[in-house]
């Protein structure tokens, strides 16, 4: 199967290191418009930040996840299935215990000020 | 030439293949406008401005006008029902289409956790299969629906969003290659063809949106 061009440019070396250098320096832009992206161009993004999340997972050695994968699309969308399939099953449970435990601490309390 | 040098000769071409069409992405996705050639001249399509987008919905609102009007056009939903008597299920094909997707999905979850390449490979070849067959049946229904109003307005809104952001370079200025729509349409050149092509690399897709 043909591979996906943009795809391929938003996984490359040069894209990423692009990318992060323009989320960190404000000056660096990736386009020569900076308003009124076009359709590729917010497709490009999807991509680009997709492929950086791969990236940081690879980093942080997660289960079934190789450079082999990150290079071969169809599993890169096998893989983030996976990692969505087992991210909402990892919630699940934990659901109701995280807002309970999120309520007893470090959650934003409103108070009337007092007169 | 053996077979190694074979391989290696079809693997460089196919890598030259990726760069160019790489390079030729990073060339349309720089800018929301995209240039190319035809016949040693110069033209390009951009993406339109927010006063010619108005003036395109106004268009496409009078187009639609026009379809209801015309009693040889029907909604997409009296297609359906046309063609059910006529013993075609578009909505069985449609729910055919998504379970072709529970399917693949299921193949990929496999996919995901596979490690050997042989299984990995059987896993590919398998969800490349049911992609095609999903793509066909895909494909069957949309032509069924072709002459729908949503679908008509949609080919009639590209065309015209095309017509409009359709230049040609002329010196250093960049001219409207056609003065009206009748021009535009009654011209059959690949400049068309290929601004077509493009278009849908800038402009989403209006399809729902005709209402």
């Amino acid at each position: 199967m043909r591979a996906n061009p943009l795809q391929s440019l938003a996984r490359s070396n040069v894209a990423q290191t692009v990318y992060r250098h323009v989320k960190e320096i404000g000056s660096i832009r990736l386009f020569n418009n900076d308003t009124d992206l076009s359709h590729l161009q917010i497709l490009y993004l999807y991509y680009l930040s997709l492929y950086e999340s791969l990236y940081t997972d690879l980093s942080m050695q997660e289960e079934y996840l190789t450079q082999e994968v990150i290079d071969d699309e169809i599993r890169v969308e096998a893989y983030l299935l996976y990692r969505k399939v087992n991210r909402k099953n990892k919630q699940k449970p934990n659901n109701k215990k995280s807002i309970i435990d999120n309520a007893g601490e470090g959650s934003l309390i409103f108070r009337r000020k007092s007169k | 030439m053996d077979n190694q040098k074979k391989v290696l000769a079809k693997e460089a071409l196919q890598a030259l293949a990726e760069i160019e069409s790489t390079t030729n992405m990073e060339n349309l996705v720089k800018d929301n406008k995209i240039e190319f050639v035809v016949a040693d001249k110069t033209y390009r399509i951009r993406k339109p401005s927010f006063v010619e987008r108005q003036n395109i919905d106004t268009i496409r609102r009078k187009e639609y006008l026009r379809l209801m009007a015309d009693e040889s056009y029907f909604f997409r939903k009296t297609w359906i029902e046309k063609y059910l008597k006529k013993g075609i299920d578009i909505n069985a094909m449609e729910s055919k289409v998504k379970a072709f997707q529970g399917e693949i999905e299921a193949v990929l979850l496999r996919l995901a956790v596979a490690v050997e390449p042989k299984d990995v490979e059987l896993l590919k070849k398998e969800i490349y299969s049911l992609r095609d067959a999903q793509f066909s049946l895909s494909m069957e229904t949309t032509d069924l629906l072709a002459h729908s109003i949503e679908n008509q307005l949609l080919v009639f809104t590209n065309s015209y969003t095309t017509f409009v952001v359709l230049e040609q370079k002329v010196g250093e200025d960049w001219n409207k290659l056609f003065e009206s729509y009748s021009d535009f349409m009654a011209s059959d050149s690949k400049v068309i063809e290929q601004a077509f092509m493009y278009i849908n690399y800038l402009v989403y897709n209006h399809i729902g949106e005709g209402k």
